[in-house]
This record gives C-alpha cells, structure tokens and sequence, in this order.
C-alpha cells in the first residue's frame, strides 16, 4: 500500500451557538485506501463533510489536500482539485436525462461524452439514458449520483451514505462502480450504517460520536472496542 | 436651530416613521416565516388598506381610527381567501414559484384598483393641526400613527403568544413538519397567517392614507421599504422586523434630510446592497447539507 | 447528436416521435435554406402591409428579443429578474444621450447602449447575484425603481433632464425599425439555439435546478451567472435603445416602465423557461393582446398581464413547451 497522505485534517471544529456539531477533529488518509467514517445519527459526519469539501466554513481547524491548505476554498475550487463529494439526501438533475446529468458534470472530463457513455453502461442504465432522471427507482438515482461525480475524474469522493435504502442488487453495482475508481487510484472515503459491509469492504474506519472522533482502526479493532459498541448501543439508533 | 436639536427632531421623526414601517414588515416576515413564501402583494393589501381608510372617510365621513379597525377583519378575510383559494393550489416548496406568482397578483390587484379607481392621488386630512414640543414641531396625525402601530404591534404580539392560533402559527414557523405531527393543520394555519399578514398590510395602510398621498400604485415603495428591513432584520423574525424597522426609519429621516425625499427609495436599495454585502447569506443562514 | 434521440418507442410513433425522426431527416442545408426563407419572408412582409402593422410587428420582434434576453439568465438558471425594464430604461438613456449630445450614428449608440447596461448591469447585480435567488428577484426589484428614481434625481437631471425627458428625431424610419427587430430576433433565438444544445445550456439549467450539487458537479456557479448576466443586460440595453427610436422620446416612467418587465416574464413563463421557441411563442400569444389594450386600457394592461402570470403558474408551471412534450406532442429536445 502506498503510504502517500491524501488529506489530512487538523482539529477541525464546527459550532452553531451553542452546539458544538464538529469538536477538534483531526486525522489522515492515504492516497488509494477506501476508509469508512460511521457514528450514530447527529455525530458530525455529514457537517465534517461539509467542512472538509467547503459546503459550510469551520469555525477552526485546517484542512489539507495533497499537501496544500484548501480550507477556505470554495465547493466548486475543490471540486476542480479533484475532491468532490455526493450528498446524504440523494440529488440528482431530475428533469434531465440520465445521460444529461452526467454531460452536466463535464467540464474536467477530457472526453465527456465517451467517458458518459462509458460510465451509462457501467452500471447498466443503457437504456434508460435518455429517461429524465425523476422517473428512475431510488436506487438508479443513487447509482447516477454517484456515477455523476465519477465524470470528474477526482482523486478522492466522500459518499455520503452511498447505499442507504438501495436494493441488494443495486448494493453490488455500486460496490462494483467504487471498485472500478479504486483501480484508478481514487480514494474513498464513505459514510454507512450497514456494518456488514462497511467490515467488508474498508481497510480502515473511523469512529465519530457527538462530534469527536471515537476512534480510528482496522475492521477488526472497531468491532471489538468497547467504546464504539457503547457509542451505538448508548444511543438509540443502530 | 441648535444642532442638537435638529438631531432630536429627526431622532423622534424617524421613530414615529419607524414604527410604522415596523408594522408593515412584521406582516412581511410572518408570512414568510411560516410558509417560507415573500409576498410582493403585500405593498397592494396596504394599498387597499388605505384606500379602505380614504373611502370610510370621504363617503362614510368615518373616523380613520373605525375605519382602520374596520378594515382588519375585511383585510384579514381577504388574505384568507387568497391563501386557501389561490396560493395552496401551487407548489408552495418552491420558492420562485411562489415569487412570480405574489408579482402577478401585485401587479393584478394594481391594476385592477388603477382601472376602478381611475383619480391619481388623494389624501386624508386628519389631525393636520401642528404641535410644538419645544425643540419640534409636528401635525398630529404622526404620533397618532404611532399610537395605532405601537398598538396594532403589541396586540399582534400578545396573539401570537396567548392564543392557540397564535402558538400554533410560532410552531409551523419553528418547523413545519413537527407541526403536522402534532396536530396543527397546516393548510388552516396558513390561511390564518396569511390573513393575519394581510390584515396588518391593511392597519398599516390606514396609517400610510393619514400620513401620505394615496394613489393605486403606492404599495411597491412600502413593499421594497418592507423587503428591506425584514432582511436587516432577519427573515422570519418578528422582533427583528420592529426593530429594524425603527432603525430604518432613523436611517431614511437622516438621509432624506441630508440629501432629497425623492432619494427615499434609493437609501432604501443602498441600505439593502450593504446589509446583502455585510451579510452575504442574509441575517438568517440557511444550510443545504447536515444531519 | 446522442443527447437529441428521443426515448419514444417505435410502436407507439407519437406525434413528438414523429416530428423527432422528420427533424432529424434535414440536412443542415435545409436547415439553412429554411432559416434563409424565413428571414427573407420576414424581411419582405413591410412591401405589403401598412405602416400600423408594421409598427405592430415592430412591438412583437422587440418584445421577442427582451423575451430572449429575460430567458438567457432568468429563464436558464431560474434567478428571477423582477427589475429588468431598469436595464431596458438604461439601455434606451444611453442610446439617446449619445445620439443626442454625442452626435453618435444610432448603430453606433446601440452597440455603446448594449455594452455599457451589460457592464453597469453586471457590476451592480454581482453582488446579489451571488445570493440566493429571492433576494436576487427582489433586489432587482428596488435597484430598477432605484433606477427610474435616479433619472429624475437633482443630480442626474443635467444629464438625464430630468422627469420631462429627451425628445429627438430618430434616424431610422418605422421599416427600418423592423428590420432591426427581426435580425436582432433572429439573432438572439439563434444563439439561445446554440446555448440550449451546448453542455453550458445544460449547466444552466442545472444552476437552476440545484445549485449546491451543480457546484459539486464542477459548474463554476458564480461565474457562469456573471455571463448570463452580462448577455442578459446587454440585450436589455440593445432593445432599450431600439424602444427609444421607435418612441422618438425617453422619460424615466415610459422606459423603465413595469411593462419591459412583465412581458418578457410572463412570455417566456408561458413558452416555458429555458427553452428555445419560448419566447417567440409567448411573444405571438401576448404582444397582439398587449398592443390591443395598451392602446385602449393602459389600466387593464397590467390587471390582464398579473392574472396571466397567476394562471400560468397555476396551471402550466413549466410552461406550454413542456407541457406539449409531456403529452408527446413534441419530443423532448433541448433545442426546442
């Protein structure tokens, strides 16, 4: 495994008033890993995404991507460095075409049109490409929100529960299509409630809770510390 | 005249005039709160507030002060049907939507009081005799306005926090769906926020008929006046909207005096470009993204 | 073109599916031959009609080209622009004053008109353009009123002339006039056509349906609302200055008046918003009327017009061109 640090997160905090959602949290990751970011609902997940892609400013802290500080860049700035991100509320284009949702997301793809045909049949919308994405199942729209940011050919995608209320079938197509960029040399890193397969298909985890980082370990290790089984059991949401 | 005391003057002239715009952003921003809709018909209710106000008088020989109480209930009942007859058949999520629809009824509205109406400008004359307190003088009919908006507001406060109407319109304001959930018929609350913000529309312009010419196209100057001092003071708040509306008419006393009364409405976009600078997300930030 | 076949079956060949496989059946020789025709009957029409209609026709070409500029930013990315007669009142000052005082040649004016309402336009709407799109709406609201305000104000008047206005003696005739509005119209339809089918058409559209997840699509969001808006108030200024010819005057309540504002809307809402044809569809379905009433109830004008607004928001949201691919009466083309 390369050993190269992709991004690196230096105690980022992110308050509202009162509320701490963020609370000084730091770590790395390597370039090539796919690493899963799990807690319970309301731990900061989807606001540390946020924070790290631009979405929202952090109240302190740094952000670094491939070595430069990118904390006050803008969505779009990161996007074009090659750190892109889906969100947790599925959105796509809805009245455009499957093909068209991935056209949108053209400007960084050298062959945009080839690279969209390309990614249609990889995960088998052939022929629904010309279908406005709002007449798709859940699943397919989960499917092109993920295949659209794959157009950017980025160096990292934070998914935002990529898999959350999608069929087993459509499960593996989307494992699939992360394998794929993987291959590239694309870095994952995924938020998910399903621990099956967050053990099976991260190298490394980490563990928010109320804000802070819990933990951080192989599979093997989360599963068996006890203040992550206390962190979700504690709480009433598995 | 003693600086100080042209200070005063305008000081005391821009609060009387504050607490009326005051009372016209209150309805504003209500209206938005709980439905999330800017209703550029809110200048036209005053219109028709006013013109409610000059007719009570002129035909009727009305006191203003009955006819304004009249109107409220006559206010009120119109922005309830329109709520419930025309605004709940269109997606009401969508902001734009909502928008260009309250601007076609403006401008429907306008130009139906243009066509019926058909005489340029009137006005009310009513308690013109002039006051002096010793550093200023003014006619009566200002801190009588006054009186009627400080009123208007504190009862329409005293609603809101007292009344099962009034607690269940603050809990669709704080969040919607939670509301549904608990009972509170939502499409009911709309219709009587809508109504509320039309009747306030109304009591402000009973005022803005005592204290101005009156004209079918008078509501888009107190509409942008409104729009202003509800962002200043925040969207969707109520107490930031009286307040803001004070200070803003502090502001546009000071700067009409300096420079013109034809400027009034450009101090009003030049106060509005500042706070959208200062404040790009406006006082009240919104997030797309979170758990 | 990948993007342009239609998801149609081949055993149900409804209308849209039909018109789909006859349009793709033209070469771009017949594309050109027909666009050439057309222009040529436009071009011909004034040597058989009077000059009322002519003047008519005039009203409907213009409209359809503030229609097209209305579309180009409001209609694509959905920032609604409540204040754009400002824009149309600018655009037809500035022609005039450098006729008048400057001695300008009007094809000159208009060019100075186009380009100066699309800076002065862009500078003063960058800030809020950067807002959500309410405040946008509104803000341009009180900046076009601001506007016609600032016409009349002490400090404008030596300039401007205050409220009376300039008056001039245009140099184009009415037939010349139209000339201009229907090369302008074809013009601006023909590079919204181009828009409408290019991957920037498509990240338009995406501002106007997500912003947030356009951004994370890689659409430079702010930038790409900076050149509608400059496109945008260009034509506005351009058709401004052509306003001013045909009404030999200018004064702050005719040119800003609220009407260059709410006939591009409710045109292009009608034709629907960001599509190519719109504006032309909206245009022919409302100027005629608009003309009839203006002349006999300036008053109804705008009570017609608001209930207009009202009902197609009510009743056809998305407007008449989506509606008729919807029901498969035209098939789902980008570049219709």
């Amino acid at each position: 495994m390369s050993s190269e640090t992709i991004l690196e997160v230096d105690g980022l905090t992110k308050q509202y008033g009162e509320l701490t959602a963020v609370d000084d949290v730091s770590f790395t990751i390597e370039r090539g890993t796919i690493i899963g970011l799990i807690g319970p609902n309301g731990a900061g997940k989807s606001t540390l995404f946020d924070l790290v892609t631009g979405v929202q400013d952090p109240t302190s802290g740094r952000v670094f991507f491939e070595g430069d500080d990118i904390t006050d860049n803008s969505l779009e700035a990161n996007v074009e460095r090659g750190l892109v991100r889906t969100f947790q509320k599925t959105r796509v284009l809805g009245q455009m075409t499957v093909r068209e949702n991935l056209l949108v997301a053209s400007q960084l793809a050298d062959q945009p049109r080839e690279r969209a045909e390309e990614l249609i049949d990889l995960i088998d919308l052939g022929e629904k490409a010309d279908v406005l994405a709002d007449d798709l199942s859940y699943g397919q729209q989960k499917l092109v929100s993920i295949t659209q940011v794959m157009m950017l050919n980025p160096d990292m995608i934070l998914l935002d529960e990529p898999l959350a209320g999608v069929n087993p079938t459509m499960e593996n197509k989307i494992l699939q299509l992360i394998h794929e960029a993987q291959q590239r040399g694309t870095t994952f890193v995924f938020v998910e409630h399903d621990m099956g397969v967050i053990m099976s298909e991260c190298e490394e985890i980490l563990v928010m809770n109320s804000g802070r980082l819990l933990t951080r370990g192989s599979p093997e290790e989360v599963q068996e510390d006890e203040r992550v089984i206390e962190a979700y059991f504690g709480s009433e949401d598995v | 005249m003693a600086i100080l005391d042209i200070l005063a003057e305008l000081v005391v002239i821009g609060v009387f005039l504050g607490a009326f715009y005051g009372l016209i952003a209150l309805g504003l921003s209500l209206v938005f709160g709980v439905q999330n809709v800017i209703n550029l018909a809110h200048g036209e209710f005053l219109m028709i507030g006013a013109y409610i106000t000059f007719f009570g008088w002129s035909i009727f020989d009305l006191n203003p002060l009955l006819s304004i109480v009249i109107s409220v209930p006559i206010m009120f009942v119109v922005g309830a049907a329109i709520q419930g007859g025309l605004l709940e058949r269109i997606d009401l999520d969508n902001e734009l939507t909502t928008l260009i629809f309250t601007f076609g009824l403006a401008l429907a509205i306008r130009g139906l009081a243009q066509y019926a109406i058909n005489v340029d400008y009137q006005s009310i004359s009513f308690l013109t005799e002039s006051v002096d307190v010793g550093f200023t003088a003014f006619s009566l009919n200002r801190p009588f306005a006054f009186g009627i908006a400080v009123i208007s507001t504190l009862l329409f406060f005293a609603f809101l926090k007292y009344t099962d109407w009034g607690k269940a319109i603050r809990a669709t304001s704080q969040n919607p769906e939670i509301a549904r959930a608990c009972g509170i018929r939502t499409k009911r609350v709309r219709m009587v926020t809508f109504g509320l913000g039309a009747a306030l529309a109304g009591i402000a312009g009973g005022i803005a008929g005592i204290l101005y010419t009156i004209f079918p196209a008078m509501g888009l100057d107190y509409l942008l006046k409104a729009f202003v001092i509800v962002v200043l003071g925040g969207l969707g708040s109520l107490v930031g909207a009286v307040v803001a509306g004070v200070g803003f008419g502090v502001i546009e006393t000071f700067g009409t005096w300096y420079t013109s009364s034809t400027m009034a409405s450009i101090i009003a976009f030049v106060v509005l470009i500042l706070v959208l600078l200062v404040r790009p997300q406006g006082l009240f930030g919104r997030s797309d993204s979170g758990e | 073109m990948a993007t342009e076949s239609s998801s149609e079956s081949k055993s149900d060949p409804s209308i849209g599916a039909r018109i789909d496989n006859r349009l793709d059946s033209f070469s771009v020789v017949h594309r050109l031959l027909g666009l050439v025709a057309l222009v040529a009957l436009l071009l011909a029409l004034p040597q058989v009609l009077n000059d009322y209609h002519v003047q008519v026709l005039f009203i409907v070409f213009l409209f359809i080209v503030l229609g097209y500029g209305w579309n180009i930013l409001s209609g694509f990315t959905g920032y609604i622009n409540f204040g754009y007669a400002g824009f149309v009142g600018l655009g037809a000052y500035v022609t005039v004053i450098s006729v008048v005082d400057f001695g300008i040649p009007w094809y000159a004016a208009l060019v100075i008109a186009g380009i100066s309402t699309a800076i002065i336009g862009t500078l003063i709407s960058a800030p809020i353009l950067r807002l959500d799109g309410a405040y946008f709406a509104i803000a341009m609201l009180s900046l076009a009123t601001a506007g016609q305000l600032a016409m009349s104000s002490d400090y404008l008047t030596p300039i401007t002339r205050g409220g009376s206005g300039i008056s001039f003696f245009p140099a184009l005739s009415y037939t010349e006039q139209y000339y201009l509005a229907v090369v302008l119209a074809v013009g601006v339809g023909y590079a919204t056509y181009r828009l409408a089918k290019s991957p920037r058409g498509l990240r338009l559209l995406a501002i106007r349906e997500d912003e947030l997840l356009a951004s994370a699509l890689g659409v430079k969001t702010t930038r790409e609302k900076l050149t509608m808006m400059l496109v945008h108030a260009g034509i506005a200024g351009i058709g401004g200055g052509l306003l001013a010819f045909n009404l030999s005057y200018v004064d702050p309540s005719t040119v800003f008046g609220l009407r260059y504002t709410e006939l591009p809307i409710v045109m292009v809402l009608f034709g629907t918003a960001g599509s190519v044809l719109g504006p032309i569809i909206g245009g022919i379905t409302f100027i005629f009327i608009s003309e009839a009433l203006w002349a006999s109830f300036p008053t109804l004008h705008q009570f017609f017009f608001g209930i207009a607004i009202m009902l197609v928001v009510m009743f056809m949201p998305r407007g008449l061109i989506e509606r008729l691919k919807d029901r498969g009466y035209l098939p789902r083309r980008r570049s219709l």
